[in-house]
């Protein structure tokens, strides 16, 4: 439980800090997911931006491939809600009345 | 700014996911992508309000290509179309990711697995590389940036992320008010 709060507050300071779009923020992912939370190896996190970048969509979809492994089905939901959630704020300008 | 309210939250949601499971090519072909499907396929959006959607979003943090679907979302449904919009577009990609991620973890630790794993690795670095060289070929133009570049480079592999943007950014200020004073208008 504790480690599905940490991983959305995480995602969540990735996507309200990723600037220059997904891939200028893989070096934030790899420091706030990776390197200071041991989540990955380096060599696993290297795999998920292949995959982020060969699938469809948004790099950072990485945060599901990271979530699944943090804490399974839930982790990876919460993980992708997370990360695009501030983002999707910003899109509407000031239109939105949720987050 | 009154919004019209055209197209249901299904109807918004069903073709976001479609579009998502099909935007390869990074943000230049979800944007090809979005303005052919939803524009002129389906006359909801123009190409004037993907044009503003990056105009808003591109100085932001955040994913551009979701910041861009939670605009058109909001144009088109309001803020439901804003919140559902930028999730259906990721569901099908996030899905891809998740089987992705549990076949990796159930892979078996053979020799030829640990090879393509390993290739896959070091190929992601090229890739990277490759994109890099790109954002400093449209960055670093004329000497002086370029020299700027070749500084970034130096401080970032010596020192630290934090050196390297205070020293040249300090650096940056110093040219401009010279260059300023110089010409006459300091």
């Amino acid at each position: 439980m504790a480690e599905l709060a940490e991983l959305v507050l995480r995602f969540l300071l990735i996507g309200a800090l990723a600037f220059g779009g997904g891939g200028g923020a893989l070096p934030l992912v790899e420091r706030l997911a990776v390197a200071e939370t041991q989540w990955l190896t380096p060599q696993e996190f290297a795999t998920g931006v292949a995959l982020a970048y060969a699938t469809p969509g948004p790099v950072l979809i990485l945060a599901p491939f990271i979530g699944y492994r943090v804490g399974g089905l839930p982790g990876a939901l919460l993980s992708t809600f997370a990360v695009f959630l501030i983002p999707a704020r910003r899109g509407c300008g000031g239109g939105c009345t949720f987050a | 700014m009154q919004l019209p309210r055209t197209v249901s939250l299904l109807g918004l949601s069903l073709a976001l996911l479609r579009l998502g499971a099909f935007a390869f090519g990074g943000m230049g072909g979800t944007l090809a992508l979005l303005k052919s499907d939803l524009g002129a396929r389906r006359g909801w959006i123009t190409d004037q309000d993907v044009a503003e959607a990056l105009a808003i979003t591109q100085t932001l943090p955040g994913s551009t290509g979701v910041q861009v679907v939670a605009f058109l979302g909001w144009k088109l449904a309001g803020w439901p179309g804003a919140l559902i919009a930028p999730f259906s577009f990721v569901a099908v990609p996030a899905a891809m990711m998740i089987a992705a991620s549990a076949a990796v973890m159930a892979l078996p630790d053979i020799p030829a697995i640990r090879g393509a794993l390993l290739g896959i690795q070091i190929a992601i670095v090229g890739v990277l590389a490759a994109n890099m060289l790109k954002m400093a070929r449209s960055t670093a133009k004329g000497r002086v940036l370029s020299g700027v570049l070749a500084g970034g480079l130096l401080l970032g592999a010596l020192s630290s992320a934090v050196v390297a943007v205070l020293a040249l950014g300090a650096l940056g200020a110093l040219i401009a008010l010279r260059n300023n004073r110089v010409a006459g208008n300091g």
